[in-house]
């Protein structure tokens, strides 16, 4: 195979890399190889039924019961990969039919819209992702629309365990339902399940005007303690075929995650009165919706004259904001100057934490 | 339990909306926004930035 093939849905080169559609950026999943992880820097994450986590950026876990899981990026990868997203067991739970343990992605309208779900015209679309566990049998997850009113439940299968496995699912296109248009809104859901009850579990293989987080009979991996479960590498593109993973600079990936959520940490403003500092601010990239921002720690600020100030108790406001910049102000300072400029200052100590700490969350999450 | 508090600039316009360590921006894009309104619209009650929160009761919410 010298000069490689092409066939209606993918060309593949001779070495083996394959461009679905022949154009790039073909997998609507961001952070698909897990590298970006923005909150975290690495460390553990534990999710809880009012705190949910995101372990990577772009990434949910989500729980309906406290202390069964544990989540983080890890290192160990399937070749060609350099980080997964990795859950931990910390039981053997027994789940309820009310139960859902799940990770999710879900997708922006603006990155889903050509795909025509919830038209006549709607395409098939390919999952494909790399899957470890201690645990072997039948697994399972969905693709919903953003609602959660339209389902299509999906099962694959563990052969081996501790063993890297590539897994594809094809998934015929939705022809019905509220699929969002091209906006910034939540159109589409990716779920992977990791203990779900049957209330939230459907037939695999069919679309169903339901909210069906996985499929019936799967595996719960924190039906074991110590259970471990790995995935990297996910992909969802338009076509009937799994290509090449879609590799995209790190950089690029960064500003992908960055539409969603960054750590603000150096920037320049002043005292609106003794106690507080205002700023005006450009997102680094143009951000999904006008942000909520939430302080991690202590926001430290430094007035030159002086050194560094510290908050007594977190707290901050948003004066405007816009999915392009914002004013935030950050209170509970004392002694400060009106008028005279302060500088937000995270150290290189506290970005590079883990996790990361005194500083400011900006988030416009789905 | 969850326990907003509206935040008004120094017009008196409502700015945005306070949740623990949190700013939600009054934005009906933005998710957290979204709870706020599900919140209000099932009768939860909002306090005003000044206002202390009745005993024993924290803020407390999702990560974001």
């Amino acid at each position: 195979m010298p000069y490689g093939t092409l066939n209606a849905d993918v060309m593949t080169t001779s070495d083996g890399v394959s461009s679905s559609g022949l154009y790039g950026f073909k997998n609507r999943i961001i952070n698909g190889a897990m590298v970006i992880d923005q909150r975290n820097a690495g460390a553990s994450v534990t999710p809880t039924t009012t705190a949910n986590g995101f372990p990577v950026d772009r990434f949910l876990v989500t729980v309906t019961q406290n202390s069964k899981l544990t989540t983080r990026q890890s290192t160990t990868a399937a070749i060609g990969f350099t980080n997964s997203l990795l859950i931990t067991s910390s039981s053997a739970y027994s789940i309820t039919s009310s139960d859902v343990f799940v990770i999710r992605q879900s997708i922006e309208g603006f990155n889903f819209c050509d795909l025509g779900f919830g038209t006549a015209s709607a395409a098939t679309v390919t999952l494909s992702f790399w899957v470890r566990s201690s645990l072997t049998g039948t697994f399972g997850g969905s693709l919903t629309n953003y609602a959660a009113t339209r389902s299509y439940p999906f099962t694959y299968t563990i052969s081996v365990a501790n063993t890297w496995e590539q897994k594809t699912v094809n998934i015929t296109g939705d022809t019905s339902g509220t699929w969002v248009g091209a906006s910034n809104a939540g159109t589409a859901s990716l779920w992977f399940g990791l203990g779900v009850g049957s209330t939230s579990s459907g037939t695999a293989g069919a679309w169903a005007a339901a909210d069906y987080r996985s499929a019936t009979g799967a595996t719960s991996v924190v039906g074991t303690n110590g259970a471990t479960f790995y995935i990297t590498g996910v992909q969802l593109e338009k076509g009937s075929t799994a290509t090449s993973f879609d590799y995209r600079p790190y950089g690029t990936e960064l500003m992908l995650c960055q539409r969603y959520f960054y750590n603000l940490v150096a920037a320049a403003g002043s005292a609106a009165s003794t106690t507080k500092m205002e700023l005006y601010y450009q997102h680094p990239v143009p951000m999904r919706a006008a942000p909520t921002l939430n302080i991690v720690g202590l926001m430290k600020i430094e007035d030159v004259s002086v050194g560094f100030l510290n908050q007594s108790s977190a707290t901050s406001t948003l004066e405007q904001a816009s999915y392009l910049g914002m004013k935030p102000g950050f209170g509970n300072f004392s002694g400060l100057t009106t008028n005279r400029p302060y500088y937000i200052a995270a150290t290189a100590a506290n970005i590079t934490a883990s996790p990361p700490t005194n500083l400011c969350q900006v988030s416009a999450e789905l | 339990m969850n326990q907003y508090k509206e935040y008004q600039d120094r017009n008196g316009n409502l700015a945005c909306i306070l949740f623990g360590s949190k700013a939600i921006p009054i934005d009906p894009a933005n998710t957290d926004y979204q709870a706020f309104l599900k919140y209000q619209t099932e009768g939860g009650k909002v306090y005003g930035a000044d206002e202390e929160f009745p005993d024993g009761q924290a803020a407390d919410g999702e990560q974001t």
